[in-house]
């Protein structure tokens, strides 16, 4: 049972059959199978199932591997064939086939449409909560299986998976799927939490243009599924055979033409024009020393424009987990002003994401004071909820809809906004982003880069005065990380937009702070300040159990050699510059 | 492959709409216990649980080329309304890709769904029984044998209710285009069923001749290969439980209000 090479069709598939629209296709299915419902003989169900195996050409599937697929439910029909044995082969044979084509209708039907398409038709029929969870189960899927394998793979590479210990495999196998099924409740957790985040509200997007017809590809499968149930009907009078010859040279007609066109191609729908962005051209990444030169207070590093308003205050906070574990958050206050950039560093346990959480409402403090935008988060997270955006450390988690754009669509459709507005929101943040050309696009196929970039759209989609980033240079590879920290800074340019963002990544913090708050193991903010500042004490440093920068590391070094090199840089053109001034200064004559 | 899909093509019209209407109904109280704000924290566990169940089926147990179906389990994780909701899930995903048929999706869902339900219940009465001894294994083994042969049972009865009506074209599934309308499976043929009155036939001879089938041979046939189904799952299930047990025993519906 492979059902991600299925979804791998549909959504990568570009025959004419993938080009009918979704509800075009479901009609010929209908009609495929009830062909199966009214026919009663080896015949009829030979030429249907002949017909699917030409559409599934046309579609340009893997023949064999489809009809492979198609043939599972044999075994079973076989079964419910014996019930019927009477000494002759024709009824049993008849049963089987009946099966093996309907399956085959429907494995065409999902090769050539992606779920979320189907999904969204079918959850009309449906209560919201089962629509609504189908479509979760599909977006779950595919990172269970992913788990999975992951999973597979560590028990076959520590052998726990041995061909002739049958009993300790399965046993092995268990306890893998013990593993998924106990992080499974806790991806069910963390997706409630992304719900409410994202202010779900009833309302799942669904399938992206699920409603539009395609009349030019539409024809083929419903006027095969017509004419075989015409077949099958007809086959019940005498009129059977001549019609069944006569329609079979139709079909086979109507095949051959198919896959002709299909040769030779079928235009491409024109793409539509990107609208200009509304952002400033990249241009590299950006040096952020030329906004932190102060060594003071933090408040004092934020964007000329709005400086002075506290939008975000945790005081002295302490929660405690299910697991009783304890995080005190006490020490200096945290405090962001509007069109500040923060970077949050700290230990692994420090309490980093229950800082982030407490934040997001998520968390509610046993002790202590939380307020965003003056709010307490925890009880009114509506009244801010459009006022901020948020990316979470595992994107995978946080993106949920069918597709691009309709996951970057999801706030503002669950906020109630009104479609053409949705619309024009979605597109100018596609635009804004460059991604637009990702618009249709099935997010778990995406790369781990454009997945943060979909992340992001969404977050910003409506605009937000106060990103919140857990982590989100995570598993990036330096170029999307240089893309990233690019995008940030010219959103913080144009738009003022106010980060929160936790790393581990020290390197990159010049680059994107204004301000630096460090927490030290056990909970407890040990530390504020600009970067410059922070990473050219050591001392601070290490007790947050944070390696100072490269470049600081080198810096110090020299000094220890004796070299009057001076502060340590925080970016590389710095330090070219003072150590160009070193070399001058050290070559000149005294 | 503990359990039986039923595919496309088998079964008359009218049981297959009766299993679609009951399903449905069923599908239709479940979804109310959910609704509102309770709603929004049970969708992404129901999804989970059934992607999860569907994880189960794409995993083959090499060397022997087993899937399991995580049914009962799924019932004492999630409960009874919410595992009955993932196995319709799960059943129409299936029926997506031809692993068990489209038209059958209600039938197929009540027997997965009672799966999902007698499992949840079975295990935590006998959880409750010998609570003293905290043992998980024995329960989930016996919930799954005693499930699975019970479901197994559902499925010869539909099919020994899908024989009513002999002599017309439904011995091969067939749909007969002379009548289209219902059959009112109380009129006549059920009565005559010789499984509904054993007086009329031996037990041990399920075989109905004037019908031209053989209930005997498919329900021996079944309960052969389910059988060894039955035993893979249930030793499949008990190390799960008896995992989960171990490191989120929090997470086990029957424990957190039978214990």
């Amino acid at each position: 049972m492979d059902i991600a090479a299925l979804d791998r069709w549909a959504v990568q598939g570009q025959s004419r059959i993938h080009r009918a629209s979704p509800a075009g296709k479901i009609a010929a299915t209908l009609l495929f199978v009830a062909c199966v419902a009214v026919a009663r003989d080896m015949l009829t169900l030979l030429t249907l199932y002949g017909v699917l195996a030409t559409l599934v050409v046309v579609a340009r599937l893997p023949l064999r591997r489809t009809l492979a697929i198609a043939a599972y439910p044999a075994l079973f029909a076989a079964l419910f064939a014996l019930s019927q044995w009477n000494g002759q082969w024709a009824t049993p044979v008849v049963i089987v086939l009946k099966a093996m084509g309907a399956a085959l209708a429907m494995v065409l039907l999902v090769s050539s449409t992606p779920y979320p398409q189907l999904f969204a038709i079918i959850g009309r029929a449906l209560p919201r909560v089962v629509a609504d969870a189908l479509l979760m189960t599909y977006r779950s899927f595919f990172m269970l299986l992913e788990s999975m394998d992951h999973l597979v793979t560590a028990l076959r590479l520590r052998g726990g998976l041995l061909r002739g210990r049958p009993m300790r495999t399965i046993r092995n196998l268990s306890i893998a799927l013990g593993v998924l099924l106990v992080r499974s409740i806790d991806l069910g957790q963390r997706l409630y939490e992304v719900l409410t985040l994202r202010g779900y509200a009833g309302r799942f997007p669904a399938g992206g243009n699920w409603k539009k017809l395609a009349p030019a590809y539409d024809g083929l499968p419903i006027i095969a599924g017509l004419v075989l149930l015409v077949i099958a009907i007809v086959s019940q009078t005498g009129l059977w055979s001549p019609t069944l010859a006569l329609t079979s040279l139709l079909l086979s007609g109507v095949g051959f033409v198919g896959s002709v066109v299909e040769r030779h191609g079928v235009r491409e729908p024109a793409s539509p024009r990107h609208p200009a962005s509304t952002l400033p051209p990249a241009s590299g990444v950006w040096q952020a020393d030329h906004h932190v030169e102060d060594e003071g207070d933090p408040f004092d590093h934020v964007h000329p424009e709005a400086q002075g308003e506290i939008i975000a205050h945790v005081s002295c906070i302490r929660h405690t987990y299910s697991d009783a574990t304890t995080v005190s958050l006490c020490g200096l206050d945290f405090a962001v002003t509007a069109a500040q950039r923060v970077v949050v560093l700290g230990p692994n346990g420090s309490g980093k994401s229950t800082l982030l959480y407490h934040l997001l409402g998520l968390l509610r403090p046993d002790e202590g004071l939380v307020r965003l935008f003056g709010h307490d988060p925890a009880q009114h997270w509506s009244a801010v909820r459009e006022r901020v955006g948020v990316v979470l450390q595992n994107v995978d988690e946080q993106i949920l809809a069918p597709t691009v754009y309709d996951d970057i669509a999801f706030s503002p459709r669950n906020y109630g906004r009104s479609e053409s507005e949705v619309k024009a929101l979605v597109e100018k943040v596609m635009s804004d982003m460059n991604i637009t050309h990702l618009r249709d696009k099935v997010p778990h196929y995406l790369s781990g880069g454009e997945k943060r970039k979909v992340a992001l759209a969404g977050a910003l989609v409506l605009e937000p005065e106060l990103l919140i980033m857990d982590e989100p240079f995570e598993g990036l590879d330096p170029k999307s990380r240089d893309e990233l920290i690019a995008l940030l800074n010219r959103l913080h340019e144009a738009k003022h937009v106010s980060f929160i963002m936790t790393t581990h990544e020290v390197e990159i913090v010049p680059q994107l702070a204004d301000s630096v708050y460090m927490l030290v193991q056990g909970g407890g903010i040990a530390e504020r300040g600009t970067p410059r500042r922070l990473f050219s004490h050591a001392d601070v440093l290490a007790r947050s159990n944070i390696e100072p920068p490269v470049l600081a590391r080198l810096f110090d070094t020299l000094r220890d050699c004796g070299l009057e090199v001076g502060e340590p840089p925080l970016t590389v053109d710095e330090a070219a510059e003072q150590l160009v001034a070193w070399a001058s200064s050290a070559v000149s004559p005294r | 492959m503990s359990h039986i899909h039923i595919p496309d093509g088998v079964l008359p019209l009218w049981l297959v709409v009766a299993g679609w209407i009951v399903t449905l109904a069923l599908l239709f109280l479940s979804a109310r216990r959910l609704s509102g704000p309770e709603a929004q924290r049970k969708i992404p566990l129901l999804g989970v649980m059934a992607a999860l169940m569907l994880v189960g089926m794409s995993t083959e147990f090499v060397p022997i080329a087993y899937h399991v179906n995580l049914t009962v389990l799924a019932g004492i994780i999630v409960g009874p309304a919410m595992g009955f909701l993932a196995a319709f899930i799960v059943d129409l995903i299936l029926a997506l890709f031809g692993h068990g048929g489209i038209t059958v999706v209600g039938l197929n869902t009540l027997i997965i769904g009672t799966e999902c339900v007698l499992g949840y219940y079975i295990f935590r009465g006998l959880f409750r029984l010998l609570g003293a001894r905290k043992s998980v294994v024995v329960p989930a083994v016996a919930s799954v044998i005693v499930t699975l042969f019970i479901t197994t049972m559902m499925l010869v009865g539909v099919v020994a209710l899908s024989n009513i009506d002999p002599g017309k074209a439904r011995d091969t599934g067939a749909l007969n285009i002379t009548t289209l309308g219902f059959k009112n499976p109380f009129a006549g043929g059920l009565v005559n069923n010789r499984v509904i009155h054993p007086e009329k036939g031996a037990m041990g001879d399920f075989s109905i001749r004037d019908s031209g089938v053989n209930l005997g041979r498919f329900a021996t046939a079944v309960l052969l290969l389910g059988s060894i189904g039955w035993i893979l799952e249930a030793t499949i299930t008990a190390v799960i439980v008896q995992f989960i047990y171990r490191v989120r025993r929090d997470l086990i519906v029957g424990m957190r209000s039978g214990s």
